[in-house]
């Protein structure tokens, strides 16, 4: 667990999840702490300047979304950190939604037919804003059998398959 | 005395803020000796309260506002407290628990009633018995929201001394040299500053009390270079021939010497090492923690994050940080490390950069200035 991680993720519930595995006090939910900050590798560009302030030894992990197919500003974000970082591609960990974090959670929760049940919502936009404001994540998540070893496991359709799976790397024992 | 919790809300920048200073069970591994008092060793405190934060999050202000506090009690002037007050229209509230290491506890809840001003106070004594714990002492206290009266009529006894507060010198009124001591004190005071400003500046030869002024100081450098004098009431600012970092070991030589001679008891060091190299203030952070004696308590301000990784207990470990409310409203919490890592063999320090603790700023809009 020791090293420095630096977390961009596609949108706030991404945030919220990684935060409470990093904070999780049950030893087996626990992931490796680091940065956490909201950019959609996909959709936006990592500057020069930003990627400079990386420090050394650091990994950066891209966690996204895999339901559009467009790879093109992953691509470019991956140049930048490499051309403005000491960083090589090795340092970079992927970790793909099939194809989103809704679908991650169904396919890792044992017990979860539906996204709208953890929750007890209708509709993506209602799920989305209580689950941003739920702060007992974890224990929600164990209620409906949830299996971090399930979670971000599945390989990703093309164009996306040729960045490998990471989170593994991110899950630790306390 | 070391201060166990404190609450302020619309004081300074504070609002709904609480912080606790003492910790709830016995520690397996202590790596800070005695954190309780002595003949009470059920009363808990944390000894070491280092504050890390960054620009603008309320470390100095919290200083401030526990420095006030102790003001008043001993000035029983309501200006000190109602000075505090940031929102005018809304009643303002603080509450302090303390304890002495000869077995007293107090409770001091202030209110100051809006629009009106009035200062009420409610004071509650404690002696201590054998057993106490925190949790035992705050259990006999009358919680209630009665007993508020007049300040004056409730403060008129109560007598209250032994801190020791110390500002960045660019904080208003506290460009000042402190250095008073009693006569047959010059020589040891001489001896501990000449020590620090010597680690701070090679070129430093000497430190003598002067001959012909009280509460005065020469300093001697190597070379033949003229010599300086550092005089009680003087400003900081002002001394000669020393460079800015050197110029803060003046008074963080003060410090060291009083709570070497334990001439208070509560300490609070605020910012006096933005000017000093890492090595040097953590030499002067473990000096002054390893004389720290029984219900003494030190709080230590600083930008350094290097002091997370010195093997102190993560308990001793605190961030401020700036946080909104659903309406909106800015408050400042503290959160303390022990609270969140429980393992004292965690590097407090690699859990801070990887912001485990949420509590790094954001730096965008300045790194938005590079992008070409």
């Amino acid at each position: 667990m020791a090293g420095l991680y630096h977390y961009f993720v596609e949108g706030e519930c991404e945030m919220v999840l990684l935060k409470a595995l990093m904070h999780a006090e049950d030893a087996s939910y626990g992931i490796c702490p680091g940065k956490i900050e909201i950019l959609n590798v996909l959709y936006q560009k990592i500057s020069p300047t930003k990627a400079r302030t990386i420090k050394k030894g650091t990994k950066v992990v891209f966690v996204f979304d895999t339901d559009i197919k467009k790879i093109d500003l992953l691509e470019d974000n991956i140049e930048t950190i490499m051309n403005n970082s000491s960083l090589n591609e090795e340092d970079i960990i992927f970790v793909q939604s099939v194809s989103s974090l809704e679908d991650e959670l169904v396919f890792a929760c044992e017990r979860l037919v539906n996204i709208g049940e953890l929750l007890g919502t209708k509709g993506r936009e209602e799920f989305k804003k209580k689950f941003i404001k739920h702060r007992d994540i974890v224990p929600k998540l164990k209620s409906v059998g949830f299996q971090i070893n399930k979670m971000w496991s599945r390989i990703p359709s093309e164009p996306f398959s040729s960045f490998a799976q990471g989170f593994r790397h991110l899950t630790i024992k306390k | 005395m070391a201060v166990l919790k404190v609450k302020f809300d619309n004081i300074l920048c504070f609002n709904n803020f609480e912080a606790d200073f003492s910790y709830p069970k016995k520690l397996v591994k202590p790596t800070l000796d005695s954190e309780y008092l002595n003949n009470f060793p059920n009363i808990r405190y944390r000894k070491l309260n280092v504050i890390v934060g960054s620009n603008a999050s309320g470390k100095t202000s919290l200083g401030k506002a526990i420095w006030k506090v102790f003001l008043f009690l001993l000035n029983k002037e309501a200006k000190t407290i109602i000075d505090m007050v940031s929102n005018a229209n809304k009643s303002a509230y603080v509450l302090m628990d303390c304890v002495y290491p000869e077995g007293l506890f107090f409770r001091l809840e202030i209110k100051i009633v809006s629009p009106t001003n009035e200062v009420l106070v409610k004071y509650q004594e404690k002696f201590l018995n054998g057993n106490d714990s925190y949790e035992t002492v705050v259990d006999r206290l009358d919680d209630s929201d009665k007993g508020f009266e007049n300040y004056i009529k409730v403060l008129e006894h109560v007598i209250t001394s032994g801190w020791n507060f110390l500002f960045p010198s660019i904080e208003s009124g506290f460009d000042v040299i402190s250095c008073a001591y009693e006569k047959n004190e010059r020589k040891e005071f001489s001896n501990v500053l000449e020590r620090v400003l010597k680690t701070f500046d090679d070129s430093v030869l000497s430190v003598t009390p002067s001959k012909e002024i009280d509460n005065s100081y020469i300093v001697s450098f190597k070379n033949g270079l003229k010599s300086i004098p550092i005089t009680h009431g003087d400003k900081l600012s002002e001394i000669k021939m020393l460079s800015s970092g050197s110029k803060y070991a003046v008074n963080i030589a003060g410090i060291i010497y009083a709570i070497k001679k334990h001439k208070n008891g509560f300490y609070f060091v605020d910012e006096q090492f933005s000017y000093v190299s890492h090595d040097l203030e953590i030499a002067c952070l473990a000096t002054m923690v390893n004389l720290l004696d029984d219900g003494e308590q030190l709080f230590f301000t600083t930008h350094d994050t290097e002091i997370l990784s010195l093997p102190f207990p993560n308990h001793s470990y605190n961030f401020l940080k700036k946080v909104s409310d659903e309406e909106g409203n800015i408050n400042i919490q503290m959160i303390n490390a022990g609270t969140l890592e429980k393992r004292n063999n965690v590097n407090i320090k690699n859990l801070y950069d990887n912001d485990f603790f949420d509590v790094a700023p954001s730096t965008n809009l300045i790194l938005e200035l590079g992008d070409k």
